[in-house]
């Protein structure tokens, strides 16, 4: 069931589109992540579906109430919508029991008491209640920030890149307190990060902006595995990008004749893999050039980045698979394990688990 | 070796505080000498109690109505789309560009009947104004747009934003430059004297000029001083210690105007008013003297004269003042701690003392003590470098934080001794701050009437001193080519100010 739907918002500022025609549905109590590169206008998308912008035009409607049509839209105030922005935006004059009370009434009898369940919720201990924000660590003040924006249990929570100023380790610890949190109030929630590791592991559906457009939008692992385009493929993770030859249930590239779902097409495509897809086998030489198994593709090591648990090999493409309409395949590179790797010098089969993705 | 250069440093940082303590010294050395019964005669009396209401009224008076104009101006330029906000802000910098004493010049010709508590009031506001408006309308730039966006997702409306978020966030601003304009009220002389207004500076100087320098005039100079620190004081308890800093990384987005819509008319009212009050009333009025004096009134032998005293006195003062702060600037950056903090409260609080309390007391302590230096240059000068010691010292500061101690060291590994170094690279590399600092203080000597007044040696004409003996006797005309230049002058100042207050956060 859609709970929040955006449909062609488009908002200008001056000259330039920030948000250009952008259709998205997001389902009751789902967790849905709006990434894209800085400038993507992502954060301007979160903007209007917060009610602090006015779209030019398109519609937004929160669980049946229309909140935005074109220009005329309900102020944030009056939508019940959380916030939580990169740095918490903690107001710095009050101290963390005032704000995260900030949102309740003053005069309510049990204000203190939803103030420390709300503390609990977020794991925050309650000697802080009367510490000011300026005392707190980032990753407390996000924790702060988030509880102030429960306070008033509200139907959409919207997070404004909300770790991207914690440092690695804390990042993903919060990430993961925060969509239990949030899973547990069973609030819909919209990220928007440039993080995307972040939007994958976070959310139940991810939207990838670039210049201001809605560029593919789905679950995640079909988004990383079946990108619409090779910008997109290589934002969401390292691609392995090849010409191919598409026949009828199969295709040949570099790496052999694979099996793939060709969906009627013929001629020449561009197929991604993704690096963990590939495995390599060591061989002889003689083997390598013989290029016996047609459904594999051989190469020769020309260079090893050690770098720990995951390290990098660059191959050359040996023999006939090599070269498709004539161009010899670039070297490609290879991300495997510490152990056995080849050393430099070495042959190897690749064989290619999984299917390739071909771009439309 | 090492220590050596910083301990001459501090001595000659420790003279000029020790210089600082003059006025105060005196202050209390003069109760003693009076003696306590006198003491009480003279201070718990009904004029001393009349100045203290005249003087509290005022205050409570000037500086909530200060406030309410400098934060909504503040708002209407910097947090909405009022049609050419730009201009606005200019506007409301530029009345600091006319000496308060011209302020009620203007007002005085344009109503002559205007006197008492409402005249002093109102002229305060418009002149003085801006020093609530600078400070507001940076931290208004300062705070985070987001806290306001997050104050909305909380349920709050606009005015409950402004309210609840915005205005907390202004509270170091408004203490700032509400101390800065009750510290102006209880020292300003010229404005109150023409708007027949009676405050402790003019009933100093009225005691004065009758009594020269008897024990009267020192103890309502006393009671003045114990004002300054409790103005000081009250300001310290209201702003407390919180920080109010903005949490986070402060990687803000620009900042979304408010949209007034309909609201832009009635909103435009009052940048308008504020300007022809405070702008437009001192124009029309030294326009109309000015067209009504004709050429008669620009006597370019006399103006000529007093230009040149006080451009010389000026620029002396000034490099005065300079000098005399270097060796406390360059500890405050190079060797800050317990004993650079207590020098420096030395130097910052003789700033926020009266003119007419300075002048007082190096008026007896030259008559008692030096005569010859009595109604000398040298006195005035001393005075001028004491009044301006502190804003030589901000300029100062600022501009030695640029020259990093590195290339200091960089200059001593390469053979210079300290003082060498120091005075090569140091000083070399804060020239351009220190010129700009000694510019600022040019100009507040330049308007400054009260201590000219007192301490000037005999037939000194300075363009205030001059437009305040015209004045005095009525001839108005005469005095407009003095105010105008006056204002010409202070106008590079005021640039400044405005510049500065954007620089300082960052664009």
């Amino acid at each position: 069931m859609t709970f929040l739907d955006i449909r062609g918002v488009t908002k200008r500022y001056g000259v330039t589109t920030a948000v250009d025609d952008v259709t998205l549905s997001v389902p009751a109590g789902s967790r849905t992540a709006v990434v894209g590169p800085s400038g993507s206008g992502k954060t301007t998308l979160l903007r209007l579906i917060g009610g602090f912008e006015a779209p030019d035009s398109g519609q937004v409607t929160l669980n049946g109430d229309v909140l935005a049509e074109g220009a005329t839209i309900v102020p944030a105030h009056r939508r019940s919508v959380g916030f939580v922005t990169q740095d918490g935006s903690l107001f710095p004059h009050l101290t963390v029991a005032d704000n995260i009370g900030f949102g309740l009434d003053k005069r309510s009898p049990d204000r203190s008491q939803r103030i420390l369940a709300l503390m609990d919720m977020v794991e925050l201990d309650p000697i802080m209640l009367n510490r000011r924000p300026h005392q707190l660590s980032g990753g407390q003040q996000q924790r702060v920030s988030l509880a102030r924006a429960l306070a008033r249990q509200p139907k959409l929570m919207l997070l404004d890149e909300p770790f991207s100023a914690l440092d690695t380790g804390l990042r993903e610890n919060m990430r993961k307190a925060v969509a239990a949190v949030l899973k547990k109030a069973g609030i819909t929630t919209i990220l928007v990060t440039h993080d995307q590791a972040e939007a994958l592991s976070f959310a139940d559906q991810v939207a990838v902006m670039r210049q201001g457009k809605l560029v593919q939008a789905g679950p995640p692992r079909s988004l990383y595995l079946n990108p619409s385009d090779r910008t997109t493929a290589s934002f969401l993770g390292d691609a392995i990008l090849l010409p191919a030859q598409i026949g009828n249930g199969w295709i040949d590239c570099a790496f052999g004749r694979l099996k793939a779902r060709t969906a009627e097409r013929l001629g020449t495509a561009e197929i991604m893999l993704r690096p963990e897809q590939l495995k390599l086998v060591s061989v002889t030489e003689s083997d390598a050039v013989a290029a016996p198994d047609g459904n594999a593709g051989y190469g020769k090591v020309v260079d090893i980045e050690f770098g720990g648990a995951v390290c990098t090999v660059t191959l050359a493409i040996m023999g006939d698979h090599g070269s498709c309409n004539g161009q010899r395949a670039a070297p490609v590179q290879i991300k495997c394990s510490a152990v056995n790797l080849p050393a430099t010098g070495d042959h190897v089969r690749i064989e290619v688990l999984g299917e390739p993705h071909i771009f439309g | 070796m090492r220590r050596l250069p910083f301990l001459s440093v501090f001595g000659l940082a420790g003279l000029v505080a020790l210089l600082s303590l003059l006025p105060l010294g005196f202050v209390i050395w003069v109760t003693i000498q009076t003696g306590w019964d006198t003491v009480v005669t003279l201070v718990f009396r009904a004029r001393v109690g009349e100045l203290l209401i005249n003087t509290v009224l005022l205050e409570v008076w000037t500086i909530p109505l200060s406030i309410v104009l400098a934060v909504s101006l503040a708002w209407l330029t910097e947090r909405t789309d009022l049609p050419g906000a730009r201009l606005w802000a200019w506007l409301a910098v530029a009345p600091l560009a006319v000496p308060a004493f011209v302020h009620s010049y203007a007002w005085i010709s344009m109503a002559p009947s205007l006197h008492g508590l409402f005249g002093g009031v109102l002229v305060s506001v418009l002149a003085y104004f801006p020093f609530l408006y600078l400070p507001v309308a940076a931290q208004m730039r300062r705070v985070d747009p987001a806290m306001e966006d997050v104050g909305a997702s909380l349920g709050l409306g606009p005015w409950r934003v402004f309210f609840r978020v915005l205005l907390p966030q202004l509270r170091f601003a408004i203490c700032g430059g509400s101390l800065l304009i009750g510290l102006h009220l209880l020292a300003e002389y010229g404005l109150f004297v023409m708007i027949r207004f009676d405050t402790f500076a003019t009933a100093i100087v009225d005691q004065f000029q009758s009594t020269f320098n008897g024990p009267a005039a020192n103890m309502l100079a006393g009671v003045l001083v114990l004002c300054c620190v409790g103005l000081l004081a009250l300001e310290a308890l209201i702003r407390g210690n919180e920080r109010y800093a903005r949490v986070g990384s402060g990687s803000a987005r620009p900042i979304t105007k408010y949209r007034l819509g309909w609201l832009a008319l009635p909103c435009l009212l009052i940048p308008l008013a504020t300007t022809a009050l405070a702008l437009g009333v001192p124009f029309v009025t030294l326009g109309r003297w000015l067209i009504a004096g004709g050429t008669s009134v620009w006597k370019l032998n006399e103006i000529g004269t007093a230009f040149g005293t006080t451009l010389l006195l000026a620029v002396a003062g000034a490099l005065l003042a300079t000098v005399a702060a270097t060796p406390m600037a360059w500890l405050s950056v190079r060797a800050p701690g317990r004993m650079q903090r207590a020098l420096e409260a030395c130097h910052y609080y003789v700033g926020s003392l009266p003119g007419v309390v300075v002048a007082l007391a190096l008026v007896t302590i030259t008559v008692r003590v030096v005569l010859p230096l009595y109604q000398t240059a040298a006195t005035l000068l001393l005075a001028y470098g004491l009044l301006f010691l502190p804003r030589a010292l901000v300029g100062l500061r600022a501009s030695i934080a640029q020259a990093p101690v590195e290339l200091e060291r960089a200059a001593m590994a390469l053979g210079r001794t300290p003082v060498q170094a120091v005075t090569r690279i140091t000083m070399r590399l804060a020239a351009p701050g220190a010129a700009a600092s000694v510019a600022l203080v040019a100009l507040g000597i330049t308007n400054e009437l009260t201590a000219t007044l007192m301490l000037a040696p005999n037939g000194t004409r300075t363009l205030a001193t001059e437009f305040w003996s015209l004045t005095s006797e009525i001839d108005y005309a005469a005095a407009a080519p003095y105010a105008l230049m006056m204002v010409v002058l202070s106008l590079p100042l005021t640039l400044l100010l405005h510049a500065q207050s954007k620089r300082i956060i960052g664009r």
